[in-house]
């Protein structure tokens, strides 16, 4: 598949956003790939009703790789 | 690569940034946020700093990449700019927030993740709760809407 874009003049006045949340984006300007994702989970378990509890906490603490 | 134009954004103007997010001011090669949040909502607002872990399946599940589903055809793209330049007056924005970005200029690649879980916890079972039908009064319309003043 061919698929040939032709930008032309673009002029925008005033832009107003409330708001940008969960993975999501605002760009002015060009890009080549974007790949966003986001997820909320609130599973049946996740609905407690009983006597006052803080949350289980670990100890280990993880390590996460943030060089690719 | 594609040829990418100049922004020009003379004002701007972002009153909160939080949770892994970004404003970019210039051109970048990738952006990758990653936030993981856990939403606890509780009767009694008792709230200790060192609870919670991100121990739940939310946040282990992988999330599938697009070009691993996408079908194999072959794709060219061309892109031809007329103009050099992207101009937008003003912007106003009130708030970004997990993995969220706001760039006035160019990238290559992004790829933003965010994960929340949402627990409810309460002391007394919501669902049996009594409903004081008082509170309820479908004649003058939702409850967002103010009552009218009397000229």
């Amino acid at each position: 598949m061919n698929f040939q874009v032709v930008n032309k003049e673009l002029c925008v006045g005033s832009v107003r956003v409330v708001g940008v949340t969960s993975s999501s984006i605002f760009i002015i300007g060009d890009t080549e790939t974007i790949n966003l994702s986001s997820t909320f989970d609130t599973p049946a378990e996740s609905f407690i009703v009983g006597p006052f509890m803080t949350l289980p906490s670990d100890e280990t603490e993880e390590e996460e790789d943030y060089n690719d | 690569m594609i040829e990418s134009r100049v922004s020009v954004v003379p004002w701007f103007k972002i009153l909160g940034v939080s949770i892994a997010s970004v404003v970019l001011v210039g051109d970048s090669v990738k952006i990758k946020p990653k936030s993981k949040a856990l939403a606890v909502h509780r009767q009694i607002a008792l709230f200790d700093a060192y609870e919670g872990s991100f121990d739940y399946p939310a946040f282990k599940k992988e999330i599938g990449e697009v070009e691993k589903e996408l079908p194999e055809e072959p794709f060219e793209m061309t892109t031809v700019q007329e103009t050099g330049t992207i101009n937008v007056r003003d912007v106003y924005i009130y708030a970004l927030s997990s993995s969220a970005i706001y760039q006035v200029g160019s990238t290559r690649k992004i790829d933003a993740e965010s994960r929340v879980m949402h627990i409810r916890q309460f002391v007394t079972n919501p669902e049996s709760a009594v409903i004081d039908k008082n509170l309820i009064n479908l004649e003058n319309g939702p409850a967002t809407n103010p009552p009218k003043k009397k000229a």
